[in-house]
């Protein structure tokens, strides 16, 4: 299929089709990346299951005569008739059902709904307080202009500007609140991956959201001091430093 | 429930929109002698900003005991570009005005905005001051030195100037 594509390119765009080629390939490229480095829950030797839960290591059953061990136990290999009529189990017999592990598995599939759910909610309120951010930046930049560089003082922008970033405290911390707080099920080793990047570039937008905040509380109460314009490009910059953390993140977890 | 989303975006756009056309203006007449003889301001200089009523009496609101007390002001004017002239217009942009004490040390410098104005909330340090005003290499200075740096208490038509700080 992939081939396919390639000689579609090369064929209608005989002097683009080589950088055609090389996006296509760095697309696949970055795609698989993503595919493999995708989380999901995974089982560490550390953390086993309850009893209850069949062990799939146990479901390649070994041939006696290379076996020593588990003589005793059912192999469902050494059936008479398995080699002839294929009427052999793969899987071992269930054990006995504990009303422990039933509870333990239970109380994963509900921790498990509730994280799936919370996490849903922090893609969405992650997407809008992207785009509430962005807009609190353009009304920021252009108060910045109004009042800082043009010298027009009309004064339009600050309410907005001010609004705008109330939403977007209020969406962030919201949404922070919903990933740290969501269950976590299954334990899992920290790792360098892109949940890691993620984390790490939020939380250094959460420390510029803070001082964000501080920024903008002194530079309006500077108003005719001569340290005010710097303080405001100050605040300026680091509005632009936290949006870029905050993007930095969110690419990071789509890919 | 999707009408009720487009009508949710649609309430607070229309917030937003508001918020950026409702800058709220100031009543210069509130103040006793805050309108230093001018005439009625227009409707954008009322806009509580740093253009705000050119040539009237800034520090008569800008002070601690009064409706501007958040901001004030310890030196406040605004230059023209003649000496008797409306209030409303005439201001002249990016002229120097340094405030120097006794000895004329400078102890601050500001520059006009679009209006004219100039202020600032700096504490300053004298007995005696005096101004000074530059632009295009066109200087003017206070013949007498003074007590305080309200200027417009003195610039305005009926003040001890007889008329507003201007540089031709």
């Amino acid at each position: 299929m992939s081939l396919m594509l390639v000689r579609k390119v090369i064929r209608r765009w005989p002097v683009r089709g080589p950088v055609g080629v090389c996006a296509l390939s760095l697309l696949f490229l970055v795609g698989w990346v993503g595919v493999l480095r995708a989380e999901g829950p995974t089982r560490q030797p550390d953390s086993p299951l309850p009893a209850s839960v069949p062990s799939a290591a146990a479901a390649v059953s070994v041939p006696s005569s290379a076996s020593s061990s588990s003589s005793g136990s059912a192999n469902p290999a050494e059936s008479s008739g398995a080699e002839t009529d294929f009427s052999f189990d793969l899987l071992p017999k269930a054990p006995p059902k504990t009303p422990e592990g039933v509870a333990q598995v239970q109380e994963i599939e509900r921790k498990s709904r509730i994280r799936r759910g919370m996490l849903r909610t922090h893609l969405v309120l992650g997407i809008a307080t992207m785009a509430t951010m962005a807009a609190t930046l353009v009304v920021g930049q252009l108060n910045y202009q109004d009042q800082f560089v043009n010298g027009d003082f009309s004064g339009r922008y600050e309410t907005p500007h001010f609004v705008l970033g109330l939403g977007a405290t209020t969406l962030f911390t919201a949404n922070a609140a919903l990933a740290l707080f969501s269950p976590d099920p299954y334990k899992k080793k920290y790792r360098l991956d892109t949940v890691m990047v993620h984390r790490i570039a939020e939380g250094l937008a959460a420390a510029g959201m803070v001082t964000q905040i501080a920024l903008g509380l002194v530079t309006s109460a500077r108003v005719g001091r001569l340290d005010q314009p710097n303080l405001a490009l100050a605040h300026l910059v680091t509005g632009y430093a936290t949006y870029a953390f905050m993007a930095t993140g969110t690419v990071a977890h789509f890919f | 429930m999707r009408n009720a989303k487009r009508w949710g975006i649609a309430v607070c756009m229309g917030a937003l929109w508001i918020s950026v056309g409702c800058v709220e203006g100031v009543d210069v007449n509130k103040t006793e002698g805050a309108s230093a003889g001018c005439e009625e301001p227009t409707e954008e200089l009322t806009v509580a900003q740093a253009p705000m009523l050119p040539g009237r009496d800034c520090i008569a609101c800008h002070k601690p005991d009064s409706s501007a007390h958040e901001l004030p002001w310890t030196a406040a004017g605004t230059v023209y570009d003649r000496k008797d002239g409306p209030c409303n217009e005439g201001g002249v942009r990016d002229v120097k005005v340094e405030i120097m004490d006794e000895n004329r040390k400078v102890l601050i410098t500001l520059t006009t905005n679009r209006t004219g104005n100039f202020f600032t909330a700096e504490p300053l340090s004298f007995q005696k001051m005096i101004a000074r005003i530059s632009k295009d290499n066109v200087v003017k200075e206070m013949p007498h030195p003074v007590s305080h740096a309200n200027c417009a208490a003195c610039h305005q038509a009926k003040g001890f100037a007889k008329g507003h700080i201007y540089l031709p």
